[in-house]
């Protein structure tokens, strides 16, 4: 594996996982308004509780375009960079991989172990909560399956 | 334990400290003061951890499983393809 394929599946990984919380904060915080970031812990109920919600979404936005921008520059830095695999080929996979990990990750640990929201609270909610890491786990091996037909030359080895 | 713990209740003072300037959030809103007390006093340090965590862990994973891969690869075509675009 050449360094520019290392930087390529790194940066599109990166890259999902801010995209992935943006998904996230738009589609359910936003849009839907299924729950915000401390939702569980602080219920917004009022304009105050709201906006303190409002304030954590804000901090949670910040990570995820941090996470985005990390993602952009890793990309461009692959592109300068010697390579098996064109980027084009990983990038489709590798956003997937980073999406679906991201999902994983703050399902265990927001909604599962501290709780400080659940993806659809009331009835049913561990359902939804469960649906939401299954989702993920789901992108992360199909990324994984694409990534190794795309890019075998990187994951396979021909001289294996 | 405890110094760890001072050391964590210290930081986040001094966060607070750096961010919560009575002018930085919206003056003339009437809720932005109980707003500010709020998400800085109640639970500031664990919901930031809550926060920042699935990032963290994220990114770690995603450096661990690219760096076994690389030697992985490394291992298996040792002097290998060179080849570039």
């Amino acid at each position: 594996m050449q360094h520019g394929d290392k930087l390529a599946i790194g940066g599109g990984i990166l890259l999902g996982v801010g995209l992935g919380g943006f998904v996230d904060g738009i589609l359910f915080h936003q849009l839907l308004q299924w729950h915000q970031m401390i939702s569980s812990v602080l219920p917004p109920v009022t304009l105050v509780t709201a906006k303190v919600n409002m304030l954590w979404d804000g901090v949670f936005h910040v990570f995820a375009w941090v996470m985005t921008v990390a993602g952009l520059f890793t990309l461009a830095r692959a592109a300068d960079a010697p390579r098996e695999v064109a980027v084009m080929r990983s990038l489709p996979a590798s956003l997937a991989i980073g999406w679906g990990a991201f999902n994983v990750v703050e399902g265990l640990i927001d909604h599962q172990l501290l709780g400080v929201h659940h993806v659809h609270p009331g009835a049913h909610q561990e359902a939804w909560d469960a649906g939401f890491v299954a989702f993920g786990a789901a992108l992360v091996f199909i990324g994984v399956v694409a990534l190794e037909r795309r890019a075998a030359p990187v994951l396979r080895p021909a001289t294996a | 334990m405890r110094s760890v713990t001072e050391l964590i209740e210290t930081l986040t003072g001094a966060t607070v400290a750096s961010i919560a300037v009575e002018l930085a959030f919206c003056p003339g809103c009437p809720t932005a003061e109980a707003t500010r007390e709020i998400f800085f006093r109640e639970d500031f340090s664990a919901r930031l951890g809550a926060m920042v965590a699935p990032f963290v862990v994220t990114a770690a994973l995603v450096g661990l499983v690219l760096s076994r891969l690389g030697r992985r690869r490394g291992a298996q075509t040792k002097g290998g393809s060179s080849a570039a675009r």
